[in-house]
């Protein structure tokens, strides 16, 4: 089997996530909760999974990393923090459903700001027309469609300048590009844990700058005599029974991206993406790519003759993992015009081999040659 | 050796403090405070045995909000020590 599908979730993981789940099933209770020993194993392994995240994301206060169910989770709490009816917010032309179902279910005014693909001086000159009017913005980091990593810097500096709060969506960069939420300076930044932090499903994070209103309500293991959540992150934001074994292979998956660092993880994932560029240069397809550094390790395509759920079955056929149709994205879609016939994805791993990208690739050209003849 | 009980409004909050200690050389352990000690009910400590003045100043440095500090007596009682 070949995987091409990171950018779904992160199937293939280091073993060390397994094991720490497996680890936290035997042995730790729930944290928070009980003064015994499986109880403090379970508190001290979420707390150092908290300290890794803020390592990672360059965050002086673990305490401001909170942990979710998956980044829609992460995005919901940030968006309900900031939204209200009538409230005006900016967003890219990139976002994915987990940013604009909630934003038009809190009844907000949505502005789409940088529709051209590929094109950050666009995309940047459009956010800065609007910034001075909305109330809040959103922002994803890298399209899970295309790849397009947008001008997250320029767009957290012009916010806060003009003092405008900045939910960043790092569902595809967490892990692949170097982000310092300290000094980027946004209100939030959601992500998931499976993906490119390489964790299991079932986890995500948000980093808060300062206090967010809690989407759920219910047991935070402490002040339990009073009738309203805790005031502090992350107990404010995380009511409920956590998902121990979940942050234990979180935290597993964190720890390996640090070692290997993502800038290295970008450089080896943007090798495979000009291999595959290289290797797809004769195939009977359009390709979304721009090729330079503003692409992260996903690359979208379609052909002229066969629709992408054709092509994704007939690659699944070949044990080969792909994504194809609309990818949740509509928006991202209607700004690449791809809308009416949706794209065929592929997306990388540190754990993919440059072999099995050509071998993919090969099956791919086949399949389109196939289809002209 | 006295036993001293630095009480918090939330499991975090006790972590970041004995991290902040134990890098400030201060064995700190990290424990449930017995009931009738916190007047909102289920709260955290951390234990110190020495340096509690040093303690509570590195904990109010690094800004980690407290609540009251208590000794334990012999007999098991705490009685709150005003610092």
């Amino acid at each position: 089997m070949i995987y091409l599908d990171s950018a779904a979730t992160s199937l293939l993981k280091p073993s060390a996530v397994g094991y720490a789940m497996a680890d936290a099933l035997r042995s730790m209770a729930s944290p928070g909760r009980g003064g015994h020993a499986p109880s403090m194993l379970a508190a001290d392994m979420v707390f150092r999974c908290r300290e890794k995240a803020a390592e990672l994301f360059h965050m002086a206060r673990p305490d401001h990393v909170v942990f979710t169910m998956n980044a829609t989770h992460a995005l919901n709490i940030a968006i309900a923090s900031l939204a209200r009816k009538g409230k005006r917010v900016v967003i890219s032309g990139f976002e994915h459903n987990a940013v604009a179902r909630p934003l038009y279910a809190q009844g907000c005014s949505v502005k789409v700001a940088g529709r051209k693909l590929f094109d950050p001086e666009d995309t940047a000159r459009s956010f800065r027309k609007e910034l001075t009017e909305v109330d809040f913005a959103v922002c994803t980091v890298v399209s899970n469609v295309f790849g397009y990593i947008l001008p997250y810097r320029e767009i957290c500096e012009m916010c806060r300048e003009s003092g405008v709060p900045l939910i960043l969506d790092a569902s595809q960069a967490a892990g692949i590009l170097d982000l310092d939420f300290d000094a980027l300076g946004a209100a939030f930044m959601a992500m998931p844990g499976h993906k490119g932090l390489l964790g299991p499903q079932g986890t995500g994070i948000l980093l808060c700058r300062d206090r967010a209103h809690p989407l759920l309500y219910g047991g935070s293991g402490s002040e339990s005599r009073l009738q309203t959540m805790p005031e502090d992150l992350p107990e404010r934001l995380e009511a409920g029974t956590q998902n121990v074994c979940g942050i234990a292979g979180l935290l597993a998956g964190i720890d390996t991206v640090l070692s290997k660092t993502p800038d290295a993880i970008f450089q080896y994932e943007h090798a495979l993406l000009r291999l595959s560029i290289r290797e797809l240069q004769s195939a009977d397809c359009e390709r979304f790519t721009i090729g330079g550094n503003h692409q992260s390790g996903v690359i979208s395509l379609r052909s002229p003759r066969v629709d992408c759920e054709t092509l994704a079955d007939r690659l699944s056929e070949h044990k080969i993992c792909v994504r194809s149709g609309l990818h949740c994205a509509p928006l991202a879609h209607e700004s690449a015009s791809t809308l009416e016939t949706g794209t065929l994805r592929l997306s990388f791993s540190p754990y993919l081999s440059e072999g099995e990208l050509r071998e993919a690739c090969r099956v791919l050209r086949h399949i389109l040659s196939d289809t002209v003849s | 050796m006295p036993q001293y009980w630095i009480s918090f409004r939330s499991l975090t909050h006790a972590q970041r403090a004995a991290r902040t200690l134990e890098r400030n050389s201060i064995t700190a352990i990290v424990s449930r405070l017995p009931q009738g000690v916190s007047p909102k009910g289920c709260g955290y400590a951390v234990i110190v045995r020495r340096q509690i003045r040093e303690a509570v100043r590195l904990l109010e440095e690094a800004q980690i909000p407290r609540g009251m500090v208590f000794e334990k007596t012999e007999r098991g009682d705490f009685r709150e020590v005003k610092l």
